[in-house]
């Protein structure tokens, strides 16, 4: 069996964000990068499949960036998967999903990948298209959002979250593509060992001209944070005082009192 | 002096055995990982002077000095019994053949002190009998272990043997100074010759036979002390023995500790040198709140699996094996350590069972995944945006630490940068630092965290990778001096960082402040009444670094008036729950520590209780809440300080 995941290097979060120079996207500089959240539970689903399967399949990690997404590709080999591919591309921030997706696709397309798993979406920029994307130009089954994963003779029982907290159980028989959320596992906390035995696992670099030939479908106009509508108000004394005060603009200027 | 035919063959045997048992425990010993502690010689022999003749921490408590009784005069029966053996052997050219004008003086010597020995043991006994402290037993023995009673019996029948041998003697015309023997003779006198000859006889086998019997008893039981204790100190740390060893990162190389040999020779000569006095277990704060944590089983546990061979060292809990529980239980507080007569080293041993859970098996309470994770991303637990690190210097500018001109770097440590409640003791302490005219400056966003959770929860990679970046830091912006709020950061910037070769003056704001009052530099403070003050003291401050005064001079010179203590304090303080990483794991088993510390504090009334860390702070405020006593204050000494210099 051979496994695909495909992961993407992001900012963290907690980071202060400010839009770049040309006003198309953040400004790069000062920021801490980390495995994209969701990747992270596709990563470790990829793992336990593989341990599942008495750790007989091979698992790809792909990674579509400048060299620092290396970084991102050793935590995966770290946490288990065996091989990592750099699609090397200094200027992926401003390849939009479908020419991401084409990538993937292209890397993919002679592989023969059983199970690919990819995040559900990306924490930056957040479009969840290019999993299911990568799905449709491979020909392969696909679910999304996933929080639950079970293998069994070439099916893969997946469990859908939907909209409103309900959930959905879908058989796909694989060739298959599934996008990962929270909830799914808890990612494992790579051991020691095989932190420094991915040092020594496999990375190959493909330069992205090789594998994109598409143009953008979309292009992003502008990036701005949300314009500011009304100030918060912080109340402070005493605390007796502040709950009467707290009534009152309840009561005044919203209708959760009446 | 009559011979004893059949003797030498049994005294061969009897040696032969023993020393096969020692070279058994020896080549055990053997197994361990090399360590070297035999550097500085001068320095290991004063401590054996001291620890061990002069049974420094034996002493420290009221019941040692009958161990110190019983020590000496083992240590000069050692050569009664030597020149018995030796008698025994070759009658007649021991020390009976001195002129009398010596051996008088030494037989009165043996004759008292044997009477000493004697009195301690059955002391001993009665104590163990009739009112053992609590921490003698535990779960897996009990004061009146069929051991400890052998042992015992054993001494006081040498004791007897050795008396009523001598009365016989006495009774038999011979003399000697020996007023205790002689007081045994007198019940003897008026027995035909024949029969003293007897008893003198048979007391002589039995002295023999239970001095052989003892000799062997002793390297297969927790008695293996008597020749491993004086050792033991030898070989103590003679760094802080809190600190454990760096770990080399290579590899195909093991990390941590998951069987017993992986352990340095050191740490298990420790494990023979306990005899299971039960002092570590009486102060372990985890073993006082019910937890599976007993430092006395971990050493137990370490040498039954040494001795018993194909136990797994860390697994379910029995003898032989430590539970993953009773390792993540340690608050690393150092209680045991400092209170052990023999300078067994628990602490370290622990950080290294759970460097091997962290670091190869990526087994701990899952609450520490988020620690982990927020430590090598943002180097601070809480995982706030790194940037957020110099905030709280607010309206007091820009003091960013500038090379050649600040003179102490105020590392502020994560807590003091992000924690609410612990910024305003920042804040006291800059405000402070600013009134006494002290040049300092801060690293800003670009202060990493120290470290100190992640090397004691064993997550050592994490920790070297701080450090070196921490040293790398100190050293790109000539860092000289270093001034922290934090015993945490205090304790590991001045302690574990030497093994990075960073070796600056790292001083506790206590220590400071105290310095500044001293010289004069902050005036004369005006002294604010903050009502009946108790000053609990932080491990990593007091223990740690046995810092005791001066962060009670602060209070003093602040209030006007000594704080007064926890029933608890100094060596013997109580932890407040929160170091070795506890800070950020739940406490699920037996009471909470800070309950017990608070309710400790709530039986003297007091109004403030005065801090000098930030995690002792959390805990005690907590603690307080969980009880219903908020009206209770937690203050820092910097902000008690700080308050008094406002006020003038």
């Amino acid at each position: 069996m051979n496994i695909l995941v495909c992961i993407k290097q992001v900012p963290d979060m907690e980071s202060r964000f400010k839009v770049n120079g040309t006003g198309d996207w953040y400004d790069e500089a000062d920021l801490a990068y980390r495995m994209n959240e969701y990747d992270e539970y596709a990563v470790e689903q990829a793992v336990q499949l593989k341990e599942q399967l008495g750790n007989q399949p091979e698992i790809t990690v792909l990674s579509i960036g400048a060299d620092r997404v290396g970084e991102a590709l050793k935590k995966a080999l770290a946490m288990g998967c065996d091989k990592a591919v750099q699609v090397q591309d200094n200027d992926s921030a401003r390849k939009d999903p479908w020419q991401i997706a084409n990538i993937i696709a292209a890397f993919a397309a002679d592989k023969h990948f059983d199970v690919i798993f990819t995040g559900m979406q990306s924490q930056d920029r957040g479009s969840a298209q290019v999993g299911v994307t990568v799905a449709e130009l491979l020909g392969h089954n696909c679910a999304s959002t996933l929080v639950g994963f079970e293998f069994a003779d070439g099916v893969v029982t997946a469990k859908r979250e939907l909209e409103g907290g309900v959930k959905s159980v879908v058989k796909v028989p694989v060739p298959a593509l599934v996008t990962c959320q929270l909830g799914l596992n808890v990612p494992r906390y790579p051991t020691l060992p095989n932190i420094m035995k991915a040092k020594k696992k496999e990375l190959q670099l493909v330069p992205v001209a090789n594998l994109l030939k598409e143009e953008a479908a979309t292009g992003t106009e502008k990036l701005y944070p949300p314009v500011k509508s009304g100030g918060g108000i912080v109340l402070e004394g005493d605390l007796s005082d502040v709950a009467d005060r707290l009534l009152g603009i309840l009561k005044e200027k919203t209708t959760v009192m009446k | 002096m009559q011979s004893h035919q059949y003797f030498m063959p049994v005294f061969a045997v009897a040696i032969l055995a023993f020393c096969y048992s020692c070279y058994q425990r020896l080549q055990l010993v053997g197994e361990g990982a090399a360590e070297n502690r035999f550097d500085r010689p001068g320095e290991r022999l004063a401590g054996v002077f001291a620890y061990a003749f002069g049974q420094k921490r034996v002493l420290a408590r009221p019941f040692g000095v009958n161990h110190f009784v019983l020590f000496w005069a083992f240590m000069l029966l050692l050569v009664a019994n030597a020149d018995f053996l030796w008698e025994g052997l070759f009658p007649g050219s021991g020390l009976s053949a001195l002129p009398e004008a010596i051996r008088n003086p030494l037989s009165l010597v043996f004759d008292l002190v044997s009477l000493a020995a004697l009195a301690s043991v059955l002391v001993a006994l009665a104590r163990r009998l009739f009112f053992a402290p609590s921490y003698l037993g535990n779960d897996y023995t009990k004061p009146c272990s069929g051991e400890a009673l052998l042992i015992l019996g054993m001494i006081a029948t040498l004791m007897a043997a050795y008396f009523v041998l001598n009365a016989a003697h006495l009774a038999l015309g011979q003399t000697a100074w020996m007023p205790v023997s002689l007081a045994v003779s007198s019940l003897l006198r008026g027995l035909p010759a024949a029969t003293l000859e007897t008893v003198a006889n048979v007391s002589w086998w039995l002295h023999a036979v239970v001095l052989l019997l003892f000799l062997n008893f002793l390297p297969r039981s927790k008695h293996m002390h008597i020749l491993t204790a004086i050792p033991n100190c030898y070989f103590r740390s003679l760094e802080n023995p809190a600190v454990p060893p760096r770990e080399v990162f290579e590899p195909g190389k093991r990390f941590g500790v998951s069987d017993v040999e992986q352990f340095s020779w050191k740490d298990l000569l420790d494990s023979f040198s306990c005899t299971e006095c039960g002092r570590c277990q009486d102060l372990c704060p985890a073993h006082n709140t019910g937890k599976s944590l007993n430092p006395r089983r971990v050493i137990h546990d370490l040498k039954v699996n040494l001795i018993d061979g194909g136990k797994p060292l860390i697994g379910a809990k029995g003898e032989g094996t430590s539970c993953e529980e009773a390792l993540w239980d340690c608050t690393t507080c150092g209680a045991c350590l400092s209170v052990c007569p023999v300078l067994i080293e628990h602490l370290p041993k622990i950080v290294k069972m759970r460097r091997h859970l962290v670091q190869e098996k990526a087994r701990f309470p899952e609450e520490l995944l988020n620690l982990f994770e927020n430590m090598e991303q943002r180097s601070n637990p809480w995982g706030i945006a790194p940037s957020e690190r110099g905030k709280w210097t607010g309206t007091l500018g820009d003091r960013t630490f500038k090379k050649g001109e600040t003179e102490y770097l105020f590392f502020v440590g994560c807590a003091g940068s992000f924690d609410s409640r612990a910024k305003q003791t920042t804040v006291a302490l800059a405000t402070t630092l600013d009134r006494a005219g002290v040049s300092w400056g801060i690293l800003g966003k670009d202060e990493i965290c120290c470290g100190d959770s992640v090397r004691r929860l064993g997550n050592e990679f994490v920790f070297d990778k701080m450090a070196r970046g921490n040293a790398e830091l100190f050293r790109e912006r000539g860092v000289k001096k270093i001034v922290t709020a934090c015993p945490h950061c205090f304790s590991t910037l001045k302690n574990d960082y030497k093994q990075y070769g960073v070796e600056l003056e790292v001083v506790h704001h206590s220590e400071l402040i105290a310095q500044l009052v001293k010289d004069g530099r902050l005036g004369a403070p005006k002294k604010i009444d903050q009502g009946k003050v108790l000053f609990h003291d932080s491990c990593y401050l007091g223990r740690h670094n046995d810092t005791y005064s001066a962060p009670r001079d602060v209070i003093e010179a602040a209030t006007g008036a000594a704080p007064r203590d926890f029933e608890r304090n100094r060596e013997k303080g109580f932890c407040c729950g929160a170091g070795g990483g506890r800070m950020w794991m739940e406490e699920q088993t037996g009471t909470r520590i800070n309950h017990e510390r608070v309710q400790e504090a709530l039986k003297q009334q007091p109004d403030t209780i005065c801090v000098s860390c930030p995690y002792c702070m959390t805990m005690l405020e907590d603690g307080l809440k969980d009880q219903g006593a908020e009206k209770v204050r937690v203050k820092d000494i910097a902000e008690v300080m700080a308050e008094a210099l406002n006020d003038r």
